[in-house]
């Protein structure tokens, strides 16, 4: 069994150091949020604009999984129900590579 | 790599899922079919205007007319034998004769050759029948518009190749395109040396206005008086220097093979007939020559050997297409071929000109209207090619290779909800399965419509009597017109060989018409002309 008068100085430091760090969970957080605003911005349209040719490429079809192989129909920007895999790129026709949110 | 989050994304899942299977399902359906009620009639309402022709129905009985503007214009025909287009062209060439007999389509001037035959004696059996049943004024309409180009056993069109005395070309073109088409319809070769000596004999048969009879080529060729003789009345220049100096200039061998190749063309009687009587009895007997409406069988059912009968309809396009832009554009002219396509192709020095033809045709109110089968596969690509930019429509039957050929033309509809390839196998499918008598119309700029050819009854049905009488009273009043028969044809180039051997009669060359004088230059040469006419006498 721990002892409790050697473990309180260490729950502090720990605490304290919670603390400092707190900024950046909260930078993070915010980070999150503003990226899954947009990727749901993206998802609700349904399309992405291609930078190398300017067309609009479509998310939405008959998604197969990269990584198991699962295929249903969904934006392509969601996670996969069965793995949780989301591509970070899909081909546009002009054989350029479109970036997902 | 995103966390699974099933229920932040539960509703874009639902959303998305929704637009990907609808664009999955419209993706893999077949094009959806055209639309009906307001789009078709549409189209009718802008392909109807003055003077239409009746192309065909619509499922809903709606006959499809199409505008004289477009009708008239180049067109193409396509479909396998038997899928009822020979019914389809019968029909408008029905029509477009029923207008002109009524005093409709002033200037129009029509020509169907029929490298089969069988729609030939279709037409002339119906004629029969208006020949029959008409008013008197159409009847004489009949008698006085139509001419028939046939050949068999007992009578014959004549054609007198080297009769250019209306000038409407020079004596070395005549002589040239002649020769060129000779040369590639026959199925004797035709070496350098031989095609030469040809074609020179050409032109003096042409400034002559002789006949191409073997036995006056014989004598020509072998008697050096006679030959002295007929060329002293040419005039000097390149034709007569070239005979003056014939043995010099000429192996006996290659006159030998010339005489030859002549004597193998007359050697049947009825292309004797048809290319060797005199002019000048031609004139006489007032065998028509030319009319508003020419039927044209080159099909070679009754004894015409496949060589010749490929040679005559060659000649009589060439000599409609060469003239195409000597006519006047307010005088329309529609030349309908079957199967003439296939008979070019087989003659790759032929494609040119008629491509060029094709090409300029529209300008002088020409239009070209090519019926046919398999013609991908029988046709040079780039012929296809010029027929179909030319085409202002396209009737499409029941075919096969064709279908992948037009279906770039023809699919329009379905764009936009499916991919070209699926349409084009939609396409192709669709006309591979037609039935008899359905055909797909695409009119440049318009959708293509679905249709089904109108009811064109045999006549001896609707006439209630046999075919054979019909055909015979079509003979009898308006075939003897542009006819003679065998027997007397030959009896006439006997008697004109023999003239011409006599020397009683060689006919004289064209007189050369002077231009009126409407100025003093023009005054002073006439003056000097007549001052070296007397020099010469």
């Amino acid at each position: 069994m721990p002892d409790p008068v050697r473990s309180l100085p260490s729950l502090i430091g720990e605490l304290i150091l919670y603390i400092v760090a707190s900024p950046i969970f909260v930078l993070r957080a915010i980070g999150g949020a503003a990226r899954e605003v947009e990727r749901r911005t993206v998802i609700k349209k349904g399309t992405q604009r291609c930078k190398a040719c300017g067309r609009s490429v479509r998310l939405d079809f008959l998604v197969t999984c990269n990584a198991c192989g699962y295929a249903e129909h969904r934006s392509v920007a969601l996670p996969c129900r069965k793995c949780g895999y989301t591509p970070d790129w899909i081909p546009c026709t002009c054989g350029a590579s479109v970036d997902l949110p | 790599m995103n966390l699974y989050s099933p229920f932040l994304h539960r509703g874009l899942r639902e959303l998305t899922g929704k637009r990907g299977f609808a664009y999955e399902r419209a993706k893999g359906l077949p094009p959806p079919e055209p639309a009906k009620g307001d789009g078709e009639g549409g189209v009718l309402d802008r392909l109807d205007g003055p003077e239409a022709i009746p192309f065909g129905t619509l499922a809903d009985g709606r006959v499809v007319r199409v505008r004289s503007e477009i009708a008239l214009r180049s067109g193409f025909v396509l479909g396998a034998s038997a899928s009822g287009k020979s019914r389809m062209v019968t029909k408008e060439i029905l029509t477009l004769i029923e207008d002109m007999a009524e005093g409709r389509r002033p200037g129009l001037q029509l020509k169907f050759s029929d490298g089969k035959g069988d729609t030939v004696t279709f037409l002339e059996q119906q004629m029969g029948f208006w020949l029959k049943t008409w008013p008197e004024l159409k009847r004489e309409w009949l008698r006085q518009n139509v001419r028939v180009l046939r050949f068999n056993r007992h009578f014959v069109s004549p054609m007198p190749l080297f009769d250019n005395r209306s000038g409407k070309f020079s004596d070395p073109f005549v002589a040239e395109f002649r020769t060129q088409v000779t040369c590639e319809a026959r199925d004797v070769d035709f070496p350098d040396g031989v095609r030469y000596l040809y074609r020179m004999y050409s032109q003096l048969l042409t400034e002559l206005s002789l006949s191409p009879d073997d036995v006056l080529a014989i004598h020509f060729f072998t008697d050096p008086a006679f030959r002295g003789k007929t060329i002293g009345r040419l005039r000097p220049g390149q034709l007569r220097s070239f005979f003056e100096n014939l043995e010099n200039l000429t192996p006996r061998a290659t006159i030998t093979a010339l005489l030859r190749r002549l004597g193998e063309r007359v050697s049947c009687p009825e292309i004797r007939a048809a290319l060797c009587v005199p002019l000048a009895d031609l004139d006489r007997l007032g065998i028509v020559r030319e009319a508003r409406v020419e039927l044209a069988d080159f099909g070679g059912r009754d004894g015409l050997p496949p060589a010749a009968a490929r040679e005559f309809c060659l000649q009589y396009h060439f000599d409609t297409l060469l003239s195409v832009p000597q006519r006047n554009p307010n005088q329309p002219l529609l030349l309908i071929d079957e199967e003439f396509a296939d008979m070019v192709a087989g003659s790759p020095k032929l494609v040119g000109p008629v491509i060029h033809t094709l090409r300029c045709a529209r300008s002088f109110g020409v239009g070209l209207l090519a019926v046919g089968q398999d013609m991908k596969n029988a046709i040079e690509k780039e012929l296809m090619t010029a027929y179909v930019s030319n085409a202002r429509y396209v009737v499409a039957f029941q075919c096969r290779e064709e279908a992948s050929w037009l279906a770039p033309h023809l699919a329009e509809e379905g764009r936009g909800s499916t991919k070209d390839a699926d349409r084009r196998r939609a396409f192709q499918r669709e006309i591979e399965g037609l039935p008899p008598r359905h055909f797909r119309l695409w009119v440049k700029g318009e959708p293509v419509l679905r249709c089904t050819a109108l009811d064109l009854p045999d006549p001896e049905q609707v006439a209630g009597c046999d075919a054979a009488e019909l055909q015979e009273t079509f003979d009898r009043e308006i075939a003897s017109r542009s006819m003679l028969s065998v027997e007397l044809a030959n009896e006439l180039i006997a008697k004109g060989t023999a003239e011409v051997l006599r020397g009683s009669t060689t006919p004289s060359p064209p007189a050369m018409v002077r231009p009126p004088v409407r100025s003093m230059d023009d005054l002073l040469s006439h003056l000097e002309d007549d001052g070296e006419d007397e020099a010469d006498a």
